[in-house]
């Protein structure tokens, strides 16, 4: 009976989770009822829907299933990455084989294992880039002026909606970049995750 | 029926991807609610371009669920 109750309490959760995940995520409209049942599921293991009251449930249901949409999200971002990177290093193989007379086996694991070794992502490194700017008054310009650019905004643009000039734009978004390019270069060791990039930058 | 990995042909394409869908760019949620309480808080205008101008998908579904849940309705 009781059981019954914290299941019921869960239930009533279902729909708004389902639609928040089909607004937040469209991409997972074929996935959300899963998600949200490993949710439940793992609410119920924990003991959560006993142990927290109502407002901490909520909190609780609405984080996990938005972090667990963002997980599953961020293997598909893996695996292009990968794709990417395998492109990038077919070509690069192919030039071998000219050269060289053909890449043997120990090569092609060789490359095998750096890929497995490809941990970093992109989403990763730009949560931390805004933490970065949230946490100095001083660089939510800069963050504002940096989304603006990812999303295809002209500094002249930038400039204007942010009533600034051109030059203080390119400024920041020097900055942004040399934040986010230091940060891959700490983390992609092997620079196979973001081949294209580091490219860009030596050339 | 899965979904399906979507094809990306160009590192830009992915970068584009990571900001609109995996919420790259996204302020914490701390923000956000701060932002929903006082749009129109100086110190918060990088939010205010990324939810009202940029329309971010998921934070606007954070601030609709914030709007209405079981117990607040």
């Amino acid at each position: 009976m009781q059981d019954n109750k914290h299941e019921n309490l869960l239930e009533d959760y279902r729909k708004p989770l389902l639609k928040f995940l089909e607004c937040g995520f469209p991409r997972l409209k074929d996935e959300v009822e899963d998600l949200v049942q490993r949710v439940f599921a793992e609410a119920l293991e924990c003991g959560f829907d006993k142990k927290l009251d109502a407002v901490q449930l909520r909190r609780w249901l609405y984080t996990t299933v938005r972090r667990r949409a963002i997980d599953y999200l961020r293997k598909w971002e893996r695996r292009a990455f990968i794709q990417l990177a395998q492109k990038q290093s077919h070509s690069d193989l192919s030039g071998a084989v000219e050269e060289e007379g053909g890449a043997g086996p120990q090569t092609q694991a060789l490359e095998e294992e750096r890929r497995q070794r490809q941990g970093v992502l992109l989403s990763q490194v730009l949560q931390e880039f805004v933490r970065w700017c949230e946490s100095s008054p001083r660089r939510i310009l800069l963050k504002e002026a940096y989304e603006r650019a990812l999303r295809g905004q002209s500094a002249s643009q930038i400039a204007q909606a942010m009533q600034v000039s051109s030059q203080q734009v390119y400024q920041w978004c020097s900055d942004a970049r040399c934040w986010i390019y230091d940060r891959i270069i700490q983390k992609d060791i092997d620079r196979t995750v973001f081949l294209t990039w580091h490219r860009a930058r030596n050339a | 029926m899965k979904a399906s990995v979507p094809q990306f042909q160009s590192f830009a394409e992915v970068v584009r991807w990571v900001i609109q869908e995996l919420g790259g760019l996204c302020p914490s949620q701390e923000r956000l609610l701060q932002w929903k309480a006082e749009p129109q808080r100086e110190d918060l205008r990088d939010v205010r371009f990324h939810v009202q101008e940029a329309r971010c998908q998921i934070c606007l579904a954070v601030l609709e669920q914030e709007g209405s849940s079981p117990q607040s309705s």
